[in-house]
């Protein structure tokens, strides 16, 4: 049971991988604040599950633990409809605003997202209170150079982002481009576990309690991954290929070419690999084949699941 | 019922051996409430079940992903949604 180590004041919406979960608080006043929104394709759903777990109040505040597409996709819809204040990480702020596209991880990625106007930031240090108790803002970087978590350390529930899952972590992006990011993911697990939290709240999937093993299977990972940074590179290109297939749903390899084509990420992830552009993209398609996460009908890729409704 | 997150699968696969775990979300990212039944038509859950899953236990969790498979063949008779704690 995992209910009762979550505080009666807060509520997550756990979802899938296209979008990420989302955690409710409920305020004072009958307003409420969000951490995190989804993707944009979904944008309508997630307005209506945030509106059912609202219950009338109106959310005043949301929250980005980082602006992937994943993550802060629903901002510009529930923004809108509730007149809601966003706050995002202070390193992303700027480029949120000035919505510089040549920076934002979505255009380097060849994802989308509508535009939002950020109000504030947070950074690392920041108390901030939310349902009723008051949250530690901690720098996450890694997967993200700009990531936050939220820690509240008298019931020791943390909201991990994708700095740490049940198994695993998310793709960490600046080594892709050359920067550095492994060492920065080291750090936050030290940083996790010396914050010793009771319950994790990850980006994507069900909210855990054995932390020390996820820790551990985090680490185990890490360590694969700095030793051939080349996984870190073949990994990522099937997950950003995965990922515009829940999006795209069935799609052509050329189709695909489109939107990936341009995609920094992908362009520099290929270097990596040594490999043209286009014989990437075919290899990841291809191992995604394999995996069963993707299926193949003549030319067209389709995403396992998705029937004509 | 054969429904499982297949991203989910895929980085399970690359990150760890299986472990026994709870019983996991049935959502395959297509997030989109069908007017006519007011399921998804991804998982066929409602938007409640969606909604409280992450509070539900594995009991309750079970409960529903029984349903799936009927609803998703439309032979359910749409039962209502289990009740739900605390509303």
């Amino acid at each position: 049971m995992v209910a009762p180590l979550l505080l009666p004041s807060m509520r997550v919406l756990e979802r899938d991988w296209l979008s990420a979960n989302h955690v409710v608080f409920f305020d004072s006043g009958h307003t409420a604040s969000l951490v995190d929104t989804g993707y944009v394709k979904h944008a309508a759903f997630t307005c209506n599950l945030v509106s059912h777990a609202l219950g009338g109040r109106r959310l005043a505040r949301i929250i980005n633990t980082h602006l992937h597409s994943d993550h802060c996709g629903g901002n510009h819809a529930l923004a809108s409809r509730h007149d809601s204040e966003i706050l995002v990480p202070k390193g992303s702020f700027e480029i949120a605003r000035g919505w510089m596209l040549e920076r934002l991880n979505f255009t380097l990625t060849g994802q989308r997202c509508e535009r939002f106007h950020p109000s504030g930031f947070l950074q690392d240090g920041d108390h901030l209170m939310l349902g009723g108790v008051e949250w530690h803002i901690h720098a996450a970087p890694g997967h993200d150079p700009d990531s936050i978590l939220l820690f509240e350390p008298t019931h020791r529930i943390m909201i991990s982002a994708d700095a740490l899952w049940e198994d695993g972590f998310g793709v960490t992006f600046p080594e892709l481009s050359g920067e550095s990011g492994f060492e920065e993911q080291r750090q936050v697990l030290d940083l996790i576990e010396s914050l010793n939290p009771r319950a994790v709240i990850p980006g994507h999937g069900p909210v855990f309690t054995e932390v020390d093993l996820a820790l551990a299977r985090a680490r185990g990972r890490l360590h694969w991954l700095r030793e051939d940074p080349l996984r870190n590179a073949r990994y990522a290109l099937k997950v950003l290929v995965k990922f515009l297939m829940l999006d795209l749903e069935r799609a052509t390899a050329s189709q695909l070419m489109d939107y990936l084509g341009k995609a920094r990420v992908l362009l520099d992830t290929a270097d990596m690999l040594a490999m043209p552009v286009t014989a990437a993209l075919d290899w990841s398609l291809e191992s995604l084949v394999k995996a069963g996460a993707l299926q193949r009908e003549g030319d067209v890729f389709v995403s396992p699941g998705v029937t004509a409704a | 019922m054969g429904i499982s997150s297949d991203l989910r699968v895929l980085f399970l696969s690359m990150v760890a051996p299986p472990q026994a775990r709870e019983i996991m979300s049935p959502c395959i990212s297509v997030c989109k409430i069908s007017q006519a039944t007011g399921l998804c038509l991804g998982c066929y859950r409602s938007l409640d079940e969606i909604a409280a899953w992450s509070e539900m236990n594995d009991a309750q969790r079970k409960g529903i992903m029984d349903q799936l498979s009927a609803r998703a063949l439309g032979t359910s008779e749409l039962q209502r949604p289990a009740p739900e704690e605390g509303q």
